[in-house]
């Protein structure tokens, strides 16, 4: 498990940017880092995290930070 | 009882090649280090006009023969792995039979199969051997993805080559070596996720699967081209290899120390890094070896086998697992040792 704060770092590492640019709404068209490489390092970031078996409908919905946020926080790997 | 084993592996490249260089001026927006960077490839060769799957495969089975000084009439198998058939009837393999000059009396079978198929074939190919119906076979792989794909779809046209491979299989008397333990999976839901929509009996070719659509990345193709979803299938790859990994290991009774190689198909730099960072394996152990092929679908596991036996690193009594995985979804794995 890890804080929601861990997390968005995580992203922004994975983004290139900045973790105070990750709001919510933002997804690729927002963060120029979120190429299609990125998207492939969201799926391993979650999976590495213990998210579990990840579906292609979960893959498909990684479309925001919130999304991102979301499934994690549903999986239980958000401490907080 | 008699073992299947590997006795000799060759390959052909097509002449042209696709460079970065090229790529980064046909898109733009993406450099030629970019690509390098994302893909870990620098080139790809690609297939001329008229020159088909069974021409490449054609010349590494040449190649073979004469590396082998092998008399073409003790072939009495030859199995063909291919997607990009020379017709839709017949075999390609019974074109290919005429065409080596091999004896008429041969079993000959093309099968349909991307990235799982060498593995899958070395499981035919070892079938027929120790249930004694085959002495010498060929198991032949080779594709031409490149004349299914929109030259303005960068998901794709970065990734793929064209190429062949030709291994001879043999049966040995050492039951301790050569092909041992295989394991399969096949998972039809993820057919949509890399595929040619049109061109087959259920869609076929018109002026409407002509027609050119950009995608929201802005990749352009049309249904006569190949789709590739490439994040549903990095999903499906570190899902599915990390276990497939342990199963066979397990069906095996192998442990990862007492492996030598982890040859996985050669999909792209990121997915293969990322599956052994996953399943930690010590990079040396995975073999890589398609930064100037790029990923030539059934023909990278060949691809990686012959380049070892040249640089010294497979000699005999080497462990190996073989792990072919991609389009269908379809998986593959077998362990081997090395004769």
């Amino acid at each position: 498990m890890m804080a929601r704060n861990e997390l968005v770092v995580k992203l922004a590492e994975l983004f290139e940017t900045n973790p105070e640019h990750l709001t919510e709404e933002a997804g690729p068209n927002q963060i120029t880092g979120w190429d299609s490489v990125a998207a492939l390092g969201v799926i391993s970031l979650m999976d590495d995290a213990g998210a579990g078996e990840i579906t292609t409908e979960d893959a498909a919905a990684f479309t925001t930070i919130g999304a991102i946020l979301s499934f994690a926080k549903a999986r239980g790997i958000l401490s907080d | 009882m008699r073992r299947a084993i590997v006795q000799s592996i060759a390959t052909h490249i097509p002449e042209a090649v696709l460079t970065n260089e090229e790529l980064a001026t046909r898109f733009g927006n993406w450099s030629a280090g970019e690509i390098l960077a994302k893909t870990g490839i620098r080139e790809r060769h690609i297939a001329a006009s008229g020159e088909c799957a069974s021409d490449l495969a054609f010349a590494a089975t040449r190649k073979l023969i004469e590396n082998q000084r092998l008399n073409p009439s003790a072939v009495d198998t030859l199995l063909f792995c291919t997607q990009s058939p020379d017709f839709l009837l017949p075999t390609t393999a019974c074109i290919l039979q005429d065409r080596l000059g091999l004896p008429k009396s041969i079993l000959a079978l093309d099968f349909n199969l991307g990235c799982s198929g060498y593995v899958v074939g070395l499981s035919l190919a070892k079938a027929l051997i120790e249930s004694d119906q085959a002495r010498t076979v060929l198991l032949l792989t080779a594709d031409t993805y490149s004349k299914f794909i929109h030259p303005m779809d960068r998901s794709v046209c970065t990734l793929f080559g064209d190429g062949a491979s030709a291994s001879l299989l043999v049966a040995a008397d050492d039951e301790a070596k050569g092909l041992q333990t295989f394991l399969f999976g096949t998972d039809g839901k993820g057919a949509n996720q890399l595929i040619i929509p049109a061109g087959g009996c259920r869609t076929p070719r018109s002026a409407e699967t002509a027609i050119a659509k950009t995608d929201a990345d802005g990749n352009i193709r049309t249904a006569d081209n190949i789709y590739m979803n490439g994040r549903e299938i990095f999903r499906f790859a570190i899902t599915t290899v990390p276990k497939t990994v342990t199963q066979l290991m397990e069906k095996s009774g192998l442990a990862k120390e007492s492996v030598d190689y982890l040859v996985l198909h050669q999909a792209n730099r990121y997915m293969m890094e990322e599956l052994t960072r996953k399943m930690h394996w010590p990079p040396e152990k995975v073999p890589m070896h398609f930064d100037r092929l790029g990923n030539t679908v059934s023909s990278t596991i060949p691809f990686v086998l012959q380049q070892m036996i040249t640089d010294g690193r497979l000699t005999p009594g080497k462990k190996l697992l073989l792990i072919g995985f991609g389009v269908g979804y379809s998986w593959a794995g077998c362990s081997v040792v090395w004769a």
